[in-house]
């Protein structure tokens, strides 16, 4: 009797855990963003940063200067935007990645693809392209990457999780060597300051034309991984199963990679290579829903939108001179996935 | 201040003497510091590059008291000057420890980034807003030009922007902005653009050290492009600078 008892008991606290989770995290985002707005090295008080934000949709009397405005609107909105656009997209990466390899332990950085991505990025600098090729040169040739991956991984049938980080770390390598190759050939007073300038990562000069430029991959790539969530449970089920069950895992994975590719080329073309945010959130939005993607994949995009603004807030607050944001990720990343390995080594996995 | 430092006196015997014995006279700034943790040796070198100058009799150096002299004293009320190295894409700042600090002060100017205590380092767009210095220069590490940021709606309330004090760092046979042989030549064109006297005299100094440095005069056009009166052209007093 107990035991019938149980499953459902267990499938209705889940329920319940997903829908507060879906509830409360679109809060969550929405708070998180009001408090980055509210705070800089400007200071404006957190009183006007309400009122100049909704004196864009009420007609408030006008309280604040120019330059409040300003910076609340023009300096910092694009930023909250980036960040979170970055940060969503990124988390979600690692999520789709994870599922798809059936790999705990990969997400865009260990696999090469920001690498690779990086490279078609300043194969575009160095050539003196716009930005339209930067992004498509870092979809290119971080797809090149995912699936040279892929394809070296797979060659025999599955393969255990190491073998595939260590093709990516080779993939990654490959790809860093080249990035190294085009900085070394480039024009040291002109090309190679923006190269590693943008190399380096950072959301210091996020503008709307950025926002853009992240929003369009990032959205698209990020709907399509939204619309295909549930076909990613099936997928983690292995081919056969998937195939069984009348999906065609073959082409799924490689509409997954594609948006995998366009969502790291957006985030890589504005704010290069961040490490960590796709490995830590889609574990942490784990142990907190559980496996299930149809969950999963929004509670990702959600957190991953908090934990990259919070984190590039702190970036900018800390002192006058801006702390490269990669390694704040980073920072606090590893220590976290660390404790999250030691503790739940079990119970992370043992459902997906 | 009132006799020139010893070039050679009893009291003074080392071969080169170290330039803070000349700078630091009087009412002038500290030396440039030896950057104490991984920094460049441009520094260093610049503080060589003075002395190596002051003891040129040829040159129109003669260090920091001859660029003293007809400029007006500011007093306490210095005007912020903060350097950028003229990248578009991110606003880095000449430090504490940089050379720029180091000349924005020799010229009477208030670097606001003093307190970051290293040679370079990246600001956001509010840390610039918040200091909201009065000049602005834009160095040659870069394509930035005064245009882009009197353009920029965000920056519209900004001091520099509403003054057109925003300049870019002329380029002559080397880049200005960083120490080297034609430094006194930029010293004194911050300090006319710091004082808001324009430098009289700096056109005819850029032909005198030219001849003595590259052994060319340089023409009226080229004086244009040192100075990069293209660039410069909208910002404040400066078609007349340096006549």
């Amino acid at each position: 009797m107990p035991t019938s008892v149980a499953e459902p008991v267990a499938a209705v606290t889940a329920t319940r855990r997903h829908r507060g989770a879906l509830v409360a995290l679109p809060v969550v985002v929405v708070l998180v963003g009001v408090v980055a707005l509210g705070v800089g090295r400007y200071s404006v008080g957190f009183d006007q940063v309400v009122r100049i934000l909704l004196g864009q949709v009420l007609p408030i009397e006008r309280t604040w200067s120019d330059t409040e405005a300003a910076v609340v609107l023009g300096v910092r909105l694009p930023r909250v935007a980036l960040s979170m656009l970055v940060g969503a997209g990124l988390a979600v990466c690692g999520a789709v990645l994870q599922a798809v390899f059936a790999n705990p332990i990969v997400s865009p950085q260990i696999l090469g693809v920001s690498s690779g991505a990086s490279f078609g990025g300043v194969l575009a600098i160095v050539l003196g392209l716009g930005s339209a090729a930067l992004v498509l040169g870092s979809f290119t040739f971080g797809l090149l990457a995912i699936v040279a991956v892929f394809a070296t991984s797979r060659l025999r049938g599955p393969t255990p999780p190491l073998t595939i980080v260590l093709s990516g770390i080779v993939v990654g390598a490959f790809f860093s060597a080249l990035v190294s190759l085009l900085t070394y050939l480039a024009d040291p007073y002109d090309e190679l300051q923006s190269i590693v300038f943008w190399l380096l990562g950072s959301l210091a000069t996020a503008t709307w034309a950025k926002v853009a430029v992240a929003g369009v991959p990032v959205l698209l790539g990020g709907a399509l991984i939204v619309a295909l969530r549930w076909r990613i449970n099936v997928l983690s089920l292995g081919d056969e199963d998937a195939s069984t069950l009348g999906l065609r895992p073959a082409r799924l994975r490689w509409l997954l990679l594609v948006a995998v590719a366009a969502v790291v080329a957006g985030q890589v073309a504005v704010s290069g290579v961040v490490g960590w945010v796709g490995l830590v959130v889609p574990h942490l939005a784990r142990l907190w829903v559980g496996p299930d993607h149809r969950v999963l994949v929004p509670v990702t995009l959600a957190l991953g939108a908090a934990y990259l603004t919070v984190i590039d807030t702190v970036t900018r607050n800390l002192g006058a001179a801006e702390i490269p944001l990669g390694v704040l990720t980073a920072l606090v990343g590893a220590p976290v996935f660390l404790v999250l390995l030691r503790r739940s080594r079990r119970r992370m996995w043992s459902g997906a | 201040m009132a006799t020139s430092p010893a070039r050679s006196g009893p009291e003074n015997p080392t071969p080169t003497p170290a330039p803070a014995a000349r700078l630091s006279a009087g009412s002038c700034p500290d030396p440039p510091r030896t950057p104490g943790r991984g920094g460049r040796s441009a520094e260093a070198d610049g503080s060589g590059t003075y002395a190596l100058l002051d003891s040129v009799p040829a040159c129109p150096g003669g260090g920091a008291q001859k660029l003293r002299t007809g400029l007006p004293d500011l007093g306490d009320v210095r005007p912020s000057v903060l350097y950028l190295r003229g990248a578009t894409d991110g606003l880095q700042v000449g430090g504490g420890a940089s050379y720029n600090h180091f000349v924005t002060e020799l010229a009477g100017g208030r670097n606001p980034a003093a307190a970051i205590a290293v040679v370079q380092a990246t600001i956001d767009v509010e840390q610039l807003l918040a200091w909201d210095p009065e000049i602005i220069l834009l160095g040659n590490f870069g394509p930035a030009i005064p245009a882009t940021m009197y353009g920029d709606p965000v920056l519209a309330s900004l001091r520099a922007v509403r003054g057109r004090r925003v300049y870019k760092v002329p380029l002559g046979g080397y880049r200005w902005d960083p120490p080297s042989h034609e430094s006194p030549l930029m010293w004194q064109w911050v300090a006319g653009l710091v004082h808001g006297t324009g430098a009289p005299g700096l056109r005819a100094a850029i032909v005198q050290e030219y001849a003595f440095l590259y052994g060319a005069e340089p023409t009226g056009t080229q004086l244009d492009a040192i100075l990069q009166l293209p660039a410069n052209a909208d910002s404040a007093g400066y078609a007349d600078l340096g006549r």
